[in-house]
């Protein structure tokens, strides 16, 4: 088959996919299970730690060697993409007794 | 069943197969951890991948039902375009989940407190195997080489990509997508186990044998094989099939050929293939085949093939050891008595050059065949034309209702591009032209 074809099939199965996962991503995105700002800032704290630390922190690891606060506001504050507001609700809910063991419960990791 | 019924059939299927685990993942999966549309999407992108990533084993792992409806050729064009989409939306994937971070930590294959270490080593991985297929012949790595580490790294890729999913993505490791993602995996395991032990387990009770090896002159031998015990196979004119010179079939080492005798085949079912010496295997292994040595064949292969696209007539162009298949094809119209007029131009850079030039020259006589040789140099005995298969060339020679027409192409790299191009310019319909390129990597 002419390999210009080849291409084009090629290019506009990209571009299918490519849609494909903006929808996926739109739908997903419809329904919240936090409660989120106006501005998008998630001011729950444990859907803030599940969007913003769990994909490369496990809940037990940060709650169990970090009970520091101050070294909590510190790493939060140096390191990911997080408001003021939304590090606040973090460390509420890593210092809150029993928080990961609620976490677990549901599944600490998010999407991949 | 018309390729373009065909092709809306299968791109169908395709795209079924590459949603389908993205599909389920929405229904089924709990991931929905508010983490905002761009790592959604991310997600998105990550499982999409994995499901083109296994389907690339699919089309390239001697499926019939896959090579048939496009031919071979089709399907590695199309087998190396979506590898490089797999590795965009796999780079895609990894960027939205660390850029955010500030971090490139996630990126790092080598780092094992990273929890996305099996992803970081499948995107390196991924990102080093289309390169170095792209490559392959500016870096000189020699075919046989490239194969057996292509193979075993694509495995790597798969296995980390699946234990990444599994590990993080709690869309992924939801029951459901979990189920179907290793139903895929399980396909491909079935999938390289047919192909690389069933089948060539199977080909050890069907030897064939060297009947005779004979020199053409301009570095083409004909290989002529014989089925050992067994009536061999049937095939279209225009078809390959690998050929192994191993002791065992089941030896990585096959090498395609195509098929260029005709396709009525004589009461002792023999078949010749025209090997042009290029590299250490058609160079050196086959010229030292002697008669009754043993060889091993699994075919037959492709789609390249007049018998498959009906039409007024034929105008088949080919370029060095191109000439093999379109020699099959002229042998069988001519051996079926076909009445349809044939067009042939045959390029090669000089006459003492160009396998079968004497034979193919004959054959106008026993057949509705013109034959316009094309050489870069020659002398002026020989009636023929100069330079290269240029759109000029071709304008003067193509038949005035184009489209009646059916266009088979074979030859060196550039030479197919610039005639593909020429062609259509002429006003050929794309879906006439009917390629095999002999240089798959
Ligand atoms: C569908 C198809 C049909 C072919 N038909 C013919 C034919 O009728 N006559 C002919 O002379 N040649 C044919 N070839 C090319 C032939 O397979 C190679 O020339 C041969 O394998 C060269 O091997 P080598 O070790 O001698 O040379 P190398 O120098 O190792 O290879 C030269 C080139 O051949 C290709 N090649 C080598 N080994 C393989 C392999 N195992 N699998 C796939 N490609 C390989 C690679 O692109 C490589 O760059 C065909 C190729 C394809 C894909």
């Amino acid at each position: 088959m002419h390999h210009v074809t080849v291409r084009r099939v090629a290019l506009s199965l990209w571009g299918l996919i490519g849609l494909a996962a903006a929808t996926f991503a739109w739908i997903a995105a419809r329904e919240p299970t936090a409660p989120a700002t106006p501005h998008g800032i998630v001011i729950d704290g444990q859907a803030a730690f599940r969007a913003h630390c769990a994909s490369c922190h496990e809940c037990a690891e940060l709650a169990a060697s970090e009970r520091d606060v101050a070294r909590l506001v510190n790493k939060l504050a140096s390191h990911g993409a997080t408001e003021v507001i939304e590090d606040l609700e973090i460390i509420g809910y890593l210092v809150a007794p029993g928080s990961c063991n609620n976490d677990a419960m549901q599944g600490t990791l998010p999407a991949r | 069943m018309s390729l373009l019924f065909r092709g809306i059939i299968w791109f169908g299927l395709y795209l079924l197969l590459v949603l389908l685990p993205l599909a389920v993942a929405l229904v089924t999966g709990d991931g929905r951890t508010g983490i905002g549309l761009r790592d959604y999407a991310a997600t998105a992108l990550g499982i999409t991948a994995f499901a083109v990533i296994i389907i690339e084993f699919g089309l390239v792992s001697r499926l019939h039902a896959a090579s048939e409806p496009f031919g071979t050729d089709a399907l590695m064009q199309f087998h190396r375009l979506m590898g490089m989409g797999a590795l965009l939306m796999v780079a895609l994937h990894a960027l939205a989940y660390s850029l955010p971070h500030r971090s490139l930590q996630l990126l790092n294959p080598l780092d094992v407190e990273s929890p996305a270490q099996s992803g970081a080593v499948a995107l390196w991985l991924l990102a080093a195997l289309v390169t170095v297929s792209v490559y392959r012949r500016r870096l000189r790595i020699p075919y046989e080489a490239w194969q057996v580490t292509h193979g075993a790294a694509a495995v790597t890729i798969v296995a980390a990509a699946f234990w990444h999913a599994l590990q993080l993505g709690a869309f992924s490791a939801a029951l459901g997508t979990c189920v179907l993602l290793t139903v895929y995996v399980a396909a491909l395991a079935l999938l390289m186990l047919r192909y690389r032990i069933i089948r060539p387990w199977l080909l050890r009770r069907r030897p064939w044998e060297v009947l005779d090896n004979r020199d053409e002159g301009a570095s083409t031998r004909t290989l002529v094989l014989r089925p050992v015990g067994h009536r061999g196979f049937d095939y279209l004119p225009g078809q390959f099939a690998w050929i192994s010179t191993a002791r065992s079939p089941l030896s990585v080492s096959q090498h395609p050929l195509s098929m260029s005798s005709s396709a009525e085949l004589g009461p002792d079912r023999s078949i010749e293939f025209s090997v042009k010496a290029l590299g250490d295997w058609s160079a050196n292994k086959v010229p030292a085949l002697a008669a009754g040595d043993r060889v091993w064949v699994d075919g037959p292969y492709g789609a390249f093939t007049p018998d498959r696209e009906p039409g007024m007539g034929f105008v088949m162009i080919s370029g060095g050891s191109g000439i093999a298949p379109i020699r099959s094809m002229l042998l069988t119209l001519r051996d079926r008595a076909d009445p349809r007029p044939v067009l042939l131009v045959h390029a090669s850079n000089k006459p003492g050059r160009m396998a079968y030039l004497a034979d193919l020259g004959r054959l106008q006589a026993e057949m509705n065949l013109r034959f316009i040789p094309v050489f870069e140099s020659a002398t002026a005995e020989i009636h023929c034309e100069q330079g290269y298969v240029t759109k000029e060339l071709l304008a003067r020679y193509l038949p005035t209702r184009r489209n009646d027409y059916q266009y088979f192409v074979c030859g060196p790299a550039a030479m197919m591009d610039s005639v593909e191009l020429a062609l259509t310019e002429l006003g050929v319909a794309a879906l006439r032209i009917h390629t095999e390129r002999f240089d798959m990597v």
